[in-house]
């Protein structure tokens, strides 16, 4: 008789990477390694609906335990604003180092939606039914929505480049 | 622009880049703590054995063993009771070889004193509030001159009381904490073992944070002679073989 769990923390191990470049592109360092701790825990709590194929699934679970944090800062922002009476206007927050603020200024065009369908797709490598696991969407929709997003992207990445010729 | 023009400029501003792998030991570790939120092991057991009774049983034992030591001269421990600070070898370390100090008593090691308190189960790890329950073994000083035989099946079944396979998720001084993932025998989600050999020596393996092992223990006392180690095919068959599932 085998063990149930055996391929839980064989599975988790190949995840953790995935999973940490993931968040490291969308979030800070300390959110990221709390965020990845949450996701393990959800995922060991819901690994019986694991597919044979995590890795989509294991961004979704990523996704949803990214937008808590994220919601919790916000409660917190609120309310540290009540207390000091901080006005703190929304930035965006370009990422350390950026190493092509032009593509950051670009995709901050986009929709939050979109963009995150591209980032999916460069960054994450994953194709329309992927994408569509991960966020929720038909894989139709996804390709439909994801192509117009790239075409959306490339042109304002040609504008900048046209602005900036002499 | 192309597609691929796009995605090419997209990885060259990868924030991801430059991220490190995780040491290997550190991602077991986190794997082995989100498995520490489970509720309760798998449980296959045809031999369930309520771990909670056996370890107050156990305090019960140690206590009654100090207050008989502080209390009259008379009262002497029996010769083959082994006390956490004896250096005697431990042949009654359920290691399942022939039993060569005659009758033996079945009363356990007792965890160093002060230890006992702390180890008073259950405890309630998890953030929902949910039991975990804890076992407590203890480990006595295997002896140098005892020859081992490759474990066997029968013996591990007739011995032992608890077999589990588990992950060590810390070492606190002699404490090892272990994870239980599956009980063949007895019912525990954490196993505490006190290491009282002096040395980090855990039934013959170095225990490692995050590794896998199958623990087995007769009277709460960790099985040696092989019959505890390293997570392997061929204890693992000696473990299956002794408790089948029914």
């Amino acid at each position: 008789m085998e063990p149930r769990q055996t391929g839980f923390e064989a599975v988790a191990q190949e995840l953790i990477e995935p999973l940490r470049r993931y968040l490291a592109r969308r979030t800070d360092a300390a959110t990221a390694d709390d965020v990845l701790s949450e996701t393990l825990l959800v995922a060991w709590r819901r690994r019986a609906e694991m597919p044979a194929e995590p890795l989509a699934w294991a961004y979704a679970v990523a996704r949803n335990c990214l937008a808590n944090a994220d919601r919790a800062r916000r409660r917190q922002d609120r309310l540290l604003v009540r207390i000091w009476q901080l006005a703190r206007p929304p930035e965006h927050a370009p990422a350390r180092d950026d190493p092509d603020p032009g593509l950051a200024r670009a995709l901050a065009r986009l929709s939050s939606a979109d963009a995150e369908l591209v980032r999916l797709w460069a960054w994450e490598e994953l194709g329309p039914a992927e994408i569509a696991q991960v966020v929720g969407l038909s894989a139709n929709a996804v390709s439909i929505r994801l192509h117009r997003a790239r075409r959306k992207l490339k042109s304002l990445l040609d504008e900048q480049a046209e602005g900036e010729r002499p | 622009m192309t597609d691929d023009d796009l995605r090419d400029r997209m990885r060259r501003a990868d924030p991801a880049a430059s991220l490190r792998p995780l040491p290997e030991d550190e991602a077991r570790r986190l794997v082995a703590g989100a498995a520490l939120d489970v509720p309760a092991a798998p449980r296959f057991s045809s031999r369930r054995l309520p771990v909670l009774v056996g370890a107050a049983a156990v305090i019960a034992v140690v206590a009654g063993v100090l207050v008989l030591n502080g209390g009259g001269a008379e009262q002497a421990p029996p010769p083959d009771v082994a006390l956490p600070t004896s250096t005697q070898a431990g042949l009654e370390n359920g290691s399942g070889l022939p039993d060569t100090s005659g009758g033996r008593l079945t009363t356990t090691v007792a965890p160093p004193p002060g230890t006992t308190t702390s180890s008073a189960p259950p405890a309630t790890t998890s953030s929902e509030g949910r039991k975990t329950t804890v076992a407590v073994l203890a480990e006595v000083p295997a002896d140098p001159d005892v020859r081992c035989r490759a474990p066997e099946a029968a013996v591990l079944a007739e011995r032992a009381q608890m077999a589990f396979e588990a992950t060590v998720l810390k070492l606190e001084g002699n404490v090892v904490t272990l994870q239980v993932h599956r009980a063949w025998a007895g019912e525990a989600d954490l196993v505490e073992v006190r290491n009282a050999t002096g040395g980090p020596v855990l039934a013959g393996f170095e225990p490692e944070v995050g590794r896998r092992y199958l623990v087995a223990a007769s009277d709460l006392k960790v099985m040696g002679c092989g019959y505890s180690g390293i997570d392997e095919p061929a204890l693992r068959a000696v473990y299956d073989e002794a408790f089948p599932k029914r």
